[in-house]
């Protein structure tokens, strides 16, 4: 049985990454944010969404990728309120597609650690890969971070 | 609630947007919203405050029925019932205020042939007092019983291995006293179907911690016990002091805000003393510890030179130099924070933090400013935590200073000790004489090396040689072949000599010794003005014991050698 899965795309340093939208609950553009010392790297700060206090993750610290250079600024995916109020930092967003999820096969063994934790499977797509991100392990930097 | 508390964020940041263009219609508009969020704020507050006397209404018949179990005699008087609390807050101090009267009666109050012999009236008088204080409630209970014996406080807290004897005989009576906070603790002598199972006075103080209040207790043998609480009048929005460190922007709830001091100018540089590289400033007198925000935060340091320099504001703006110190209380100590610059008060809403970020402990929370940025909460306990102001324990703060004293005659607070003062990385040191054997010069040329140490040949035995202060890193390269003599100060451990190599030996005073414990760094046992100045007190065994580590055991087998 093939059922359809609806994923919000983005990219990170060229990688495209999808998102079930369930997991979405908006998307936005660049906004002003509080440093917090102390918290990890992956933490860039604080954010308030229409007097909600959200924590972005940079999604770049977390797969260990080079910084985004600084005229690049990040857009913002929202998580759906039961991951608490995280939102993830990308570069760019993608569509929504619809894909069968029968297209999906596991993670490659041989994939770096640094994403092989994070992602849940890779949808092949027309002469490009799609990386399914788990949100659960995304944004639980207490899971052992991969150097 | 949290409604209003969310209304009244919206309207701080619309009136400071408002405020920047005051042309509109809509500034007028948002003048009156202004006004009505603040009434409807108020009246929402109103509604939830309840008489103080809600919840001591029971207590005459709690006393009553106590006082005629135990046989005793004890009127209860109650000031201040019309205070108001929050009704969250009321709640939750009803259980713990109900423990402590019943502590007072059992344990406070004398039995009336106790108190006819003690020359005291018949009846015991137990006071209860309720009164607001700058945005606190104050509450009170006190009893003119006998007091707390501090002596068996001691005595128990050893007895359930919660206390050395040696820590005990050193420790304040005020620090004595709050060892009945201490999980586990009873003093009663048998355990009644009214007090002595040991869990009171450490829920009660957990309990009052939780809503942000803070337990004293106060005690004069004979005399009779004062037990302090003071709590915040409501929980959902607290007034804070908003300052910037680094451009980044922090709120510091008022409750554990007890000064500003700005120091200015020629004052900002000299005015800041330091104990063994560890800044304090003396404020009135007494030595208070400084704490740096950047530097606890891991921010920038502070652009300008020198161990803590001028604020960035005013370097642009060309002005004068100066700091800004923050002074906090933490538990019962106080520290000054310094920060960047202190910017203005405002009423924030608490709101919690991230899972991801929440194990953070200098944060209370997060809260939304006027003009729409988020702000973080700085938990006052929990930087003094980080910047060791405070032990991580309650109650233990003495013990890292006293693990580390072994010396033959530790160093007392308030003892006159005959003291050699010595110049330290120009700093002023101090070594209690009694731990000096002699004072030695040795000549560059005679010290030797072996293995990792260097030595030197005294009294026909090898004496190993340990520099303090920075010296100590010129110790590890080549040794200055020059005709330079050393300054050796001889210490014993045990049969075995060590010696200590200073920059310059100063003077022999005796001096009336009051340790302030200023830092917990490892090396010093404390400070004291000595002479009008700070002195730190350098701990020689633990120096020794690092520099040196076998030769505590060396010495211990060869004790056991010679019995044997």
């Amino acid at each position: 049985m093939s059922r359809p899965a609806q994923l919000c795309t983005f990219t990170v340093a060229d990688t495209l990454l999808g998102l079930e939208v369930e997991h979405v609950q908006e998307v936005l553009r660049f906004h002003e944010m509080a440093r917090v010392p102390l918290a990890s790297d992956t933490i860039e700060g604080l954010i308030n969404l229409r007097g909600q206090i959200v924590t972005a993750i940079d999604m770049r610290r977390r797969f260990s990728l080079p910084p985004r250079q600084e005229d690049q600024r990040p857009m913002n995916v929202v998580l759906s309120p039961s991951h608490g109020s995280v939102s993830l930092l990308v570069d760019d967003i993608g569509d929504v597609l619809d894909l069968d999820d029968q297209a999906m096969e596991s993670p490659p063994a041989t994939l770096d650690p640094a994403y092989h934790d994070l992602i849940r499977g890779v949808y092949k797509l027309d002469g490009r890969l799609l990386l399914m991100l788990d949100p659960t392990k995304a944004i639980d930097l207490a899971a052992p971070e991969t150097a | 609630m949290n409604l209003v508390g969310e209304l009244v964020l919206t309207r701080n940041q619309i009136v400071q947007h408002t405020a920047s263009d005051p042309s509109s219609t809509l500034a007028a508009t948002s003048q009156r919203l202004n006004l009505i969020t603040s009434d409807l704020q108020e009246g929402v507050m109103k509604t939830r405050m309840q008489p103080i006397r809600n919840v001591w209404s029971k207590f005459p018949r709690v006393v009553r029925d106590l006082t005629a179990a135990c046989g005793k005699r004890a009127t209860l008087v109650m000031e201040g019932e019309d205070t108001e609390l929050d009704r969250t807050i009321l709640e939750a101090i009803k259980d713990p205020l109900t423990h402590m009267v019943r502590n007072s009666v059992d344990h406070g109050i004398e039995s009336v042939e106790e108190r006819v012999a003690a020359g005291k009236p018949a009846e015991g008088t137990l006071k209860l007092r309720a009164y607001h204080e700058g945005g606190q409630v104050n509450l009170e209970l006190i009893d003119d019983g006998h007091g707390i014996n501090v002596d068996r406080v001691k005595e128990k807290a050893i007895e359930r291995g919660l206390l050395t004897r040696d820590k005990a005989g050193r420790m304040s009576e005020r620090e004595a006293l709050q060892l009945i906070f201490l999980p586990g603790f009873s003093t009663a002598a048998k355990v009644t179907n009214v007090s002595g199972r040991g869990v009171g006075m450490d829920v009660v103080r957990t309990n009052i911690e939780k809503i942000g209040g803070t337990v004293d207790i106060q005690s004069a043998k004979g005399e009779g016990t004062t037990l302090r609480i003071k709590i915040p009048l409501t929980l959902a929005i607290i007034p804070t002091l908003l300052v910037t460190v680094d451009g980044c922007r922090f709120a510091i709830p008022q409750v554990s805000l007890i000064e500003l001091v700005r120091l200015e100018g020629e004052r900002a540089r000299d005015a800041i003393e330091e104990v063994h590289g560890t800044p304090v400033y003396r404020l009135r007198g007494e030595l208070l510890p400084l704490v740096d925000l950047r530097g606890e935060l891991g921010l920038r340091p502070r652009p300008a030179a020198g161990p803590i320099a001028t604020s960035e504001a005013d370097e642009t703006t060309g002005a004068e130099l100066s700091l800004n110190i923050v002074v906090l209380q933490a538990d019962d100590r106080q520290y000054g924070l310094i920060v960047d610059s202190v910017n203005d008060t405002e009423e924030i809403v608490v709101k919690p933090l991230s899972q991801q970020i929440r194990d953070i402990p200098v944060y209370a929370g997060a809260t939304i400013l006027g003009d729409g940025r988020v702000a973080l909460i700085l938990d006052s306990i929990g930087i003094a935590k980080r910047a060791h102001v405070l032990d991580d324990q309650h109650g233990h703060k003495q013990a890292r200073a006293e693990a580390a004293v072994e010396a033959p005659a530790p160093l007392r607070t308030g003892d006159i000790e005959t003291l050699l003062l010595l110049d330290l990385d120009e700093n002023r040191a101090a070594i209690p004489l009694s731990s000096v054997a002699r004072l030695e010069e040795i000549p560059v040329a005679e010290v030797e090396q072996s293995g990792d140490f260097l030595v030197t040949q005294y009294r026909d035995r090898i004496m190993p040689l340990v520099w303090l202060g920075r010296a100590k890193s010129r110790a590890g390269q080549r040794l200055p072949d020059s005709d330079e003599r050393l300054q050796v100060i001889v210490h014993a451990s045990g049969d075995q000599c060590v010696g200590l190599v200073v920059d310059r030996i100063h003077d022999i005073v005796d001096a009336s010794v009051v340790i302030e414990r200023t830092t917990n760094r490892a090396d010093t046992l404390g400070s004291a003005v000595v002479q009008g100045r700070v002195t730190d007190l350098l701990d020689i065994a633990g120096i020794v014991h690092r520099a040196i580590p076998g030769l505590a055991r060396q010495a211990a087998s060869r004790a056991e050698g010679a019995r044997s």
